[in-house]
């Protein structure tokens, strides 16, 4: 073959720039680390990169998701653990009633603990996590439970209680009605009528005069006024209400219709007044109160009619709390806005741990509320137990009314169902930290194979897109060599041709 | 027999024979680095020899030489390994084009990257996971606000760079048509002075040279077809040159006939449809393409010879087509045209100027039009990457449209559009808020103008409803959607969503009209089916036969890759032919310097040879003439 001059330029410029090439490919992937920049470099690799990059992505947001879950599910074991102990201390005391010889004021005195026990068991269950309520449900951002109303309800002797289709009339003496709303928020604080009184008129009005030896009554001739005048001569003048009649009992002489006077014999004058109205003041098992906002909160009372001068004790009561802070009724329609906060409160939270798999990891309220009484096999509920228990210590039924003949005595009842029902509800708490815990497990197991898997696929990621510096580094000084000694050789080879040889 | 002076002619035509030698010798070295240049020779022949036999001659020995003369200056070159140049060079045009476009179209992925789409798609549905976990606040509803703008924004650019691209792909054949009509011409001038050179009997050797190498560089642009002619003239023509009639001339340059009977190309600049749509007026079969889809009339406008700075160029014409052969002439672009730039149809005579149009009248058919679709070349390359930038636009399109259509299913719960409340991704397009309140909110027929859109989503105009990014408390995130039932911190919807990450969906079926009841359709689109989950949300049911939006991308930046990988390898294979073949080019018709320096020396001394004789034979004829004193 004929080699011009031209030739060996143009093939030395070509073979230069293949050598600049592989040189600038391996700069490139040393100074980057990876093995490709584009995916046209490998798009074996580029596809397998994204793929391992997007998996380890998701795996790191499931780790979060775990962790996130980890930290909720150790609080609620505690929180569950605080709960268990709660209702522990209950069980103690009960037991401790049972001994003989508890007088009421110890009774009371239990009671009064058990009332703090109470609210402690709501404070408990309102513990919040990360700006959620632990027990809360999917209506994480309210309390769940409230220590309900505390209610007093003082009746003077002489009024009297008329309760007529859930109403109780009380007509007579004055009612003082106080209710404490310790779990009330404070944005929230009733204004008006937390003291309520009735201010009472007697029905009957009886003035009773007792007259001295020797002294004589003189009705007005209007009826209006009755002057006594004693033996020595002294007066007293009492008015006589219009429509009242005046008698006189065993002993007086009897008073003429005129205006005449009884005569000096030791006795009593009554006026007998009952004209003037009934004053009556009705508190329903709903009082509707109205702050200052405007806002109108109902409050929940006792829905007992009280016998005639009946003192009510204080009672601490475990609630479901509804998103304004007021009581929620856990008999309300289906629908209605206590229906609807009674679901959320019950409902699970969801969160997914690995692709497809999702795991509910709450305890809502109503299942640690609700447990099954081992004895009837019957649903029961925590709340209405608490509340029997203090009932009972207060000497009455279950439900606060008193307890008549036929009823079963309620100090029998502490030691006996009450205490059966404390340890079932005893035992639920732990079958849900069992539960709790298993599921605890589970998330450490997810955590342990999630960051399995991260190593795995970080090191596959690796594999399939990191250099081996060691190999590069060779491959680099190979090329360097190769593109030195054509360098070399480019500037020996090129320059001379025959022209430096003639002279 | 002949005397001294004879001789001393003999000397002379040596020794202009041996200059002229050296003129060719300074020629080649003055030469010797000049693009497209062949080294020449000087053919040095005995002239005629003296006494042929004949009755008069004297006896003696022999004939007598009568010197030496040029007879040709040769240009040493292999026809062979031209051929051989120009077609491989049309391919490696071909590649270098696609290389230079697959490259940017690579890099406006920007994958794999932690910038990229897919990675702006795991941090979406992460926002959503985190959402999930923390719906009772604003701040992980502005996240996912956030981060689904960035997305859709994300692919609003790269849609909007991928069609800046395919525009830069028309000027680029813009460009190629003018260039290439203006080497036509060179090649034409070039044609007829060599013909008039030849037929004068002189060797055009440099003239060739430069013919050839127009010629050269007319390969990168189209593989082309040359037909030698008497005198050294060309016929040149395009080697794909399809859909002419039968016997339709298709020369670009020609030796006879050279100015009328020539064709040339024109650039089509802009295609609208005619709005509102007017069908084809054309009579059935003709109203359909050959898959049977209706024509419309569409207004197409052309430069002569893509000569685009002056006005007068400007036709403008009116063409039935379907909206598939609208995006062929689209990616297409050059327009077959006579000697004046005006396009013709396929008789090669009738011209499509915009007033009487041929043989069909205004408008014309698309079967009509002639359109310029080499095999090779660089104006394959950019009309071939054209198509290649709307496959991926749109496979983008379907990839923003699914993850719009599922989003928003699941994010309202309805498969209806009609039904949604609050789209989660509109169309931002024709998209209309209320602002009287001071913030942006989408109710009455605004609502339902952009639900009616909702169809028409693509990567370019996908975006987050701006009443979700005005206020995030509006991200539907519970089991029902209504936090009122739900609680606040139920996150099943966006749980939902977030698992949409790993939905496998038909995403292939998604087209332009796919509408979001046919997106779960089993008689239309089919992607998905749509029920509920383990939590009772209404969600995207795996297809068997889909795939999940980012594993669809990935498929997507696969393809690029391996295309331009394609391209890169192809490069680098014609580049190494290429250079085999013009390092034997070099090695046939290249200058050696050395070579030229032994000629010279080799010359040299003939040419002082010749002087010598002439020396001589002036002694000799100094003997003679003072041999008589």
């Amino acid at each position: 073959m004929r080699i011009t001059n031209n030739m060996l330029t143009s093939s030395f410029l070509a073979d230069m720039q293949t050598n600049l090439q592989n040189m600038q490919k391996l700069q490139q992937q040393m100074t980057s680390g990876k093995l490709i920049s584009k995916p046209s470099d490998d798009p074996v690799i580029a596809a397998r990169s994204m793929e391992l990059n997007s998996q380890i992505n998701a795996n790191t947001q499931y780790n979060s998701n775990i962790n996130g879950t980890q930290n909720w599910l150790s609080t609620t074991d505690t929180t569950l653990g605080q709960l268990s102990s709660s209702l522990s201390r209950i069980n103690t005391l009960l037991i401790s009633t049972g001994a003989p010889g508890y007088s009421q004021d110890e009774k009371q005195s239990i009671k009064d603990e058990i009332n703090q026990i109470i609210s402690g068991l709501s404070q408990t269950l309102n513990t919040n996590f990360d700006g959620k309520y632990l027990f809360g449900g999917t209506r994480g951002t309210d309390k769940p439970t409230m220590a309900s109303t505390v209610t007093t309800t003082t009746v003077t002797a002489g009024a009297t209680a008329t309760t007529v289709g859930g109403i109780t009339t009380y007509s007579g003496g004055t009612i003082t009605t106080k209710i404490q709303e310790p779990d009330l928020k404070v944005s929230q604080p009733i204004l008006s009528q937390d003291v309520k009184t009735v201010p009472g008129a007697p029905a009957t009005t009886t003035t009773t005069i007792n007259l001295a030896a020797g002294a004589t009554g003189l009705i007005s001739s209007n009826g209006s006024t009755l002057t006594i005048t004693d033996a020595s001569g002294a007066t007293t003048t009492v008015t006589i209400p219009a429509g009242a009649t005046v008698t006189t009992n065993a002993g007086v002489t009897p008073i003429a219709t005129s205006p005449a006077l009884p005569t000096g014999t030791d006795g009593e004058i009554t006026i007998t007044d009952s004209s003037a109205p009934a004053l009556t003041s009705s508190i329903t098992s709903k009082d509707v109160f109205t702050d200052s906002t405007g806002t109108t909160t109902t409050i929940t009372q006792p829905n007992t009619s009280l016998p005639n001068g009946t003192v009510t004790t204080t009672n601490t009561k475990l609630e479901y709390s509804r998103s304004d802070g007021t009581v929620l009724d856990t008999n309300a329609a289906a629908g209605s806005q206590d229906a609807t906060e009674l679901n959320m409160i019950g409902r699970n939270l969801t969160t997914e741990i690995s692709q497809g798999v999702t795991v509910d990891y709450s305890v809502p309220a109503t299942n640690v509320m609700k447990y099954t009484d081992s004895t009837t096999g019957a649903a029961a509920d925590l709340r209405n137990l608490l509340q029997s228990i203090v009932n009972h210590l207060d000497g009455k039924n279950a439900d606060g009314s008193t307890v008549t003949s036929t009823d079963p005595d309620p100090s029998s009842l502490l030691t006996t169902t009450d205490l059966q029902g404390i340890t079932d509800a005893t035992n639920n708490i732990l079958s849900l930290r069992s539960k709790v815990g298993a599921i605890e497990n589970r998330m450490k197991d997810a955590q342990d194979n999630n960051q399995a898997q991260n190593q795995n696929l970080t090191t596959i990621l690796s594999k399939t897109e990191d250099i081996d510096i060691t190999q590069k580094t060779m491959e680099y000084a190979t090329a360097q060599t190769v593109y030195m000694a054509s360098l070399q050789t480019g500037a020996k080879v090129i320059q001379p041709s025959l022209l430096d040889y003639l002279k | 027999m002949p005397g001294l002076f004879s001789t001393l002619n003999i000397g002379t035509s040596g020794l202009s024979s041996q200059q002229k030698a050296i003129d060719v010798t300074s020629h080649n070295i003055a030469n010797a680095n000049t693009d497209g240049y062949t080294r020449q020779r000087a053919i040095i022949e005995a002239t005629r020899p003296y006494d042929t036999p004949s009755m008069n001659n004297a006896i003696g020995a022999g004939q007598m030489g009568t010197g030496a003369t040029v007879s040709a200056i040769q240009r040493v070159r292999d026809d062979f390994l031209d051929y051989q140049i120009r077609s491989e060079t049309s391919i490696k045009g071909t590649y270098d084009t696609r290389d230079s476009y697959l490259s940017q179209v690579e890099n406006i992925f920007n994958e794999p990257t932690d910038t990229g789409i897919s990675s702006l798609m795991g941090n979406f549905f992460n926002a959503w996971q985190d959402l999930s976990n923390n719906p009772e606040g604003s701040d992980a509803r502005t996240v996912v606000a956030q981060q689904s703008s960035t997305l859709a924004n994300a692919l609003n650019q790269t849609y909007n760079q991928l069609q800046s691209l395919k525009q830069d792909a028309q000027s680029n054949l813009n460009q190629q048509v003018v260039d290439v009509n203006s080497i036509f011409n060179q090649i034409d001038t070039l044609n007829q002075q060599i013909m008039r050179v030849n037929v004068s009997g002189n060797q055009p050797n440099d003239l060739m040279d430069k013919r050839d190498l127009l010629l050269d560089q007319l390969s990168q642009n189209f593989n082309i077809n040359i037909d030698k002619k008497s005198l050294d003239g060309i016929d040149l023509s395009p080697v794909d040159a399809s859909g002419f009639n039968a016997g339709v001339d298709v020369n670009v340059v020609q030796a006879q006939n050279n100015t009328t009977g020539i064709k040339r190309f024109s650039y089509v600049s802009d295609i609208q449809q005619v709005t509102p749509a007017v069908l084809s007026a054309s009579a059935p079969p003709n109203d359909k393409d050959i898959n049977g889809n209706q024509r419309y009339e569409y207004n197409v406008t052309y430069y002569k010879n893509g000569d685009m700075t002056n006005g007068a160029n400007k036709v403008t014409i009116t063409v039935n087509m379907s909206a598939n052969e609208a995006s062929q002439l689209d990616e297409n672009r050059v327009l077959w045209a006579d000697s004046t730039g005006e396009a013709i149809e396929p008789d090669g005579s009738t011209k499509i100027d915009g007033s009487a149009v041929g043989t069909s009248g205004s408008p014309v058919d698309f079967s009509n039009l002639m359109l310029f679709t080499p095999t090779n070349g660089q104006i394959q390359g950019a009309q071939s990457v054209q198509s290649d930038i709307d496959k991926y636009t749109n496979q983008l399109n379907s990839l923003a449209k699914s993850l719009a259509l599922m989003v928003n299913a699941v994010h309202s719960g309805t498969t209806t559009a009609a039904t949604d409340d609050m789209p989660f991704f509109v169309n931002s397009d024709n998209i209309t808020y209320d602002t009287s309140s001071g913030k942006n909110i989408l109710t009455g027929t605004n609502l339902t103008n952009a639900l009616n859109n909702e169809a028409s989503i693509t990567a370019g105009n996908i975006s987050v409803n701006k009443e979700i990014l005005d206020n995030p408390m509006n991200i539907k995130v519970g089991t029902t959607g209504n936090s009122a039932v739900d609680g606040n911190i139920d996150g099943n919807r966006a749980l939902a969503i977030a698992q949409l990450s790993n939905s496998i969906a038909a995403i292939q079926n998604v087209n332009s009209a796919t509408t979001r009841s046919d997106f779960f359709n089993p008689l239309t689109t089919n992607a998905a089916s749509f029920g509920p989950d383990a939590n009772g949300v209404g969600t995207v049911q795996n297809n068997a036969n889909g795939m999940t939006l980012d594993n669809y991308y990935k498929n997507t930046v696969d393809t690029l890759g391996i295309q331009e990988q394609e391209a890169q390898r192809v490069v680098q294979n014609q580049t190494s032919l290429l250079q085999s073949f013009q390092q034997s080019k070099a090695s046939e018709s290249g200058v050696s310097i050395d070579e030229e320096m032994t000629n010279l020396i080799q010359y040299q001394h003939a040419y002082q040879a010749n002087a010598k004789v002439i020396s001589t034979v002036d002694q000799l004829l100094d003997v003679v003439v003072n041999l008589i004193k």
